[in-house]
């Protein structure tokens, strides 16, 4: 077993370093201050060396301080980054504790340590020497145990960490910084979202939907202290840099209907839901992965600006009636063998209803088209269980040049433009 | 002034640029990559279709202001649907297309919208010689635009397609 400890200078940041840890290994156990992780088993993929060198980088990315250390067990590796020494039977007789229960400090051994130094035991080599049967006779039970444990540690039981299942990310603004536009909010926000999507890639997840909070400083002029927004996406997102721009639309756009009102105070990003994700190995000739992920990302980002449903492939459907023939999909479309009369190019959302006065077709907003030639495409009928009526259509050319796509109900025998032959 | 310095000066003014485009059965010019091609009149949008359709490799993405495109009719005319990417754009149109372009995802992108500004025209010409994608305008009639660098009217005779390239950037090559 080989372990790896990363003693953190600040605490608050452990939740973080013990997800993105996931990376490493799957056994990970976090102390008071610090992260275990088991990496005997991916010594094939990292060296130690390379494995710490990659550590330190990317806590350093994110300003968090640590040692890092690794031993064959967890007290040992704790020890080591904890008292800067990496041989065990030089540690000082102050590590005993952590051999006890690494995981935290336990104040039960005090006394006995100053015992032990009162009796010129200074380090763990001494302590070793000493007989087991006079440690059992002085000192209680826990003292024998953990001086066992000194010798061979690798048999502590390591507590599960289980991360959140709710991701969250906050940042909370000082006094002296009056944060009130977009710019400085998303200059913090893009800390917040690549320590969060470190946290999900780390885990094998990315960011399928969002919650954005931003509290106010609460003046009594303010009416909404905290400001709530769902951001859900079009692709689940693992990319920072893209996710960043999704989230600077949305709150562009939603702040530029409701202004804020007073200082932030906090913004926080909380993950609410999230997809499987894996890294995929990229094709080094062809490129395909990265033109899909920024199509995905175009898609994401444009959807959040102009709307859900104004975005999207179109997927033909089996339907007579030219409206209901296709729909709007984002997923993967198939595409059907069509063998209908040949329909127009541009459709009318809604049908404008016309008179015909021969030579005549005349609509209610005064245009007009003369009739030069009428054709009949086809009959259609739709789904009589929902009362759809029989519909001819007839292709129009008018003296103008416009040709025009038109049809006939059965049942009141009016006219109606659906298309345009552009 | 004699015709033929005219001529040396506006060679040395616009010089014809040697610009790379798709090959198109209709239209010999061919549509070219990293410029706006703007195509007016009745056939407007079929003619595109066919251009596509000639192209089945092209991404491509097809925004309008108001959507009326019918993409039925697009299968009918070949066209695999699932290399469109459609967008309602409304007022965001010009953004839209913008960041189409910039996305660098499609070969080609169409919009049909009647109004666009001189400032969107010319970032959107930047922007697509940036991306190398060919740009096509689709107006009900022809714009006067300087940033277009080609023009192309089309109408209908004796229901066939007739194109008619108005103006070439730089003259003929």
């Amino acid at each position: 077993m080989r372990v790896v400890c990363i003693l953190l200078k600040d605490p608050k940041h452990i939740s973080f370093v013990a997800d993105v840890m996931f990376q490493y290994s799957p056994q990970i156990s976090i102390g008071t201050a610090w992260v275990f992780a088991e990496v005997g088993a991916c010594r094939a993929l990292y060296s130690e060396e390379s494995l710490k060198q990659q550590l330190n980088l990317f806590l350093k990315q994110f300003s968090i301080d640590c040692k890092i250390e690794f031993a064959s067990d967890l007290s040992s590796a704790l020890c080591f980054c904890k008292f800067n020494i990496r041989s065990k039977e030089l540690l000082p007789i102050e590590a005993l504790p952590y051999y006890f229960n690494p995981f935290l400090y336990d104040r039960q051994f005090e006394k006995q340590i100053d015992i032990f130094k009162k009796l010129g035991v200074n380090i763990f080599k001494q302590l070793i020497e000493i007989p087991r049967s006079l440690l059992t006779a002085k000192f209680d039970k826990n003292l024998t145990l953990t001086v066992t444990r000194v010798n061979d540690a690798s048999h502590i039981v390591w507590p599960r960490y289980v991360p959140d299942e709710q991701v969250t990310e906050t940042y909370s603004f000082e006094h002296t910084q009056e944060v009130s536009n977009l710019s400085p909010l998303m200059f913090v926000g893009k800390r917040l979202i690549e320590r969060l999507v470190a946290r999900l890639k780390a885990r094998g997840f990315a960011v399928s939907k969002l919650a954005l909070h931003l509290g106010q400083e609460a003046y009594s002029t303010v009416k909404d202290v905290h400001r709530d927004f769902v951001l859900d996406l079009a692709y689940p997102q693992a990319d920072p840099v893209t996710l960043s721009k999704i989230i600077y639309q949305k709150l562009e756009r939603e702040l530029s209907e409701t202004p804020l009102e007073s200082h932030l105070k906090v913004f926080s990003i909380t993950v609410i839901e999230k997809s499987p994700f894996s890294l995929r190995q990229k094709s080094f000739f062809s490129g395909r992965e990265e033109d899909q992920e920024a199509l995905q990302s175009f898609i994401s980002r444009v959807r959040e600006k102009v709307g859900d449903a104004r975005i999207f492939f179109a997927q033909p459907v089996e339907h007579y009636f030219p409206e209901r023939s296709w729909k709007k999909t984002l997923a993967e479309t198939t595409n059907v063998s069509v063998e209908l009369a040949s329909r127009p190019l541009r459709v009318l959302k809604t049908p404008l209803k016309l008179i015909r006065r021969d030579p005549w077709l005349e609509a209610s907003s005064k245009a007009r088209w003369r009739i030069e030639q009428i054709q009949t495409c086809e009959k259609l009928s739709g789904d009589w269980w929902q009362n759809d009526d029989e519909r001819t259509y007839h292709a129009v050319k008018t003296s103008n040049g416009d040709e025009l796509w038109v049809y006939q109900n059965k049942r009141d025998n009016d006219y109606f433009l659906h298309g345009i032959y552009d | 002034m004699e015709p033929s310095i005219i001529e040396k000066l506006r060679q040395l003014v616009a010089p014809p640029v040697a610009r790379e485009t798709f090959t198109f059965g209709l239209l010999p010019e061919g549509i070219p990559i990293g410029a706006i091609t703007e195509i007016s009149g009745r056939g407007k949008t079929e003619f595109v279709v066919r251009f596509l359709a000639e192209h089945p490799e092209f991404t491509v993405a097809w925004l309008e202001k108001s959507f009326s495109a019918y993409p039925f009719a697009f299968l009918q005319q070949n066209i695999d649907l699932k290399k469109i990417l459609f967008l309602e754009g409304s007022r965001e149109i010009e953004w839209c297309i913008y960041q189409s372009l910039r996305s660098q995802s499609f070969d080609v992108v169409v919009s049909y919208c009647e109004e666009m500004s001189l400032r969107s025209l010319r970032r959107i010409q930047l922007q697509a010689e940036k991306s190398h994608s060919a740009f096509l305008w689709l107006t009900d009639g022809p714009k006067n635009s300087w940033p277009v660098y080609q023009r192309v009217a089309v109408c209908r005779e004796n229901g066939k397609l007739v194109p008619v390239v108005l103006k070439m950037r730089g003259g003929s090559l």
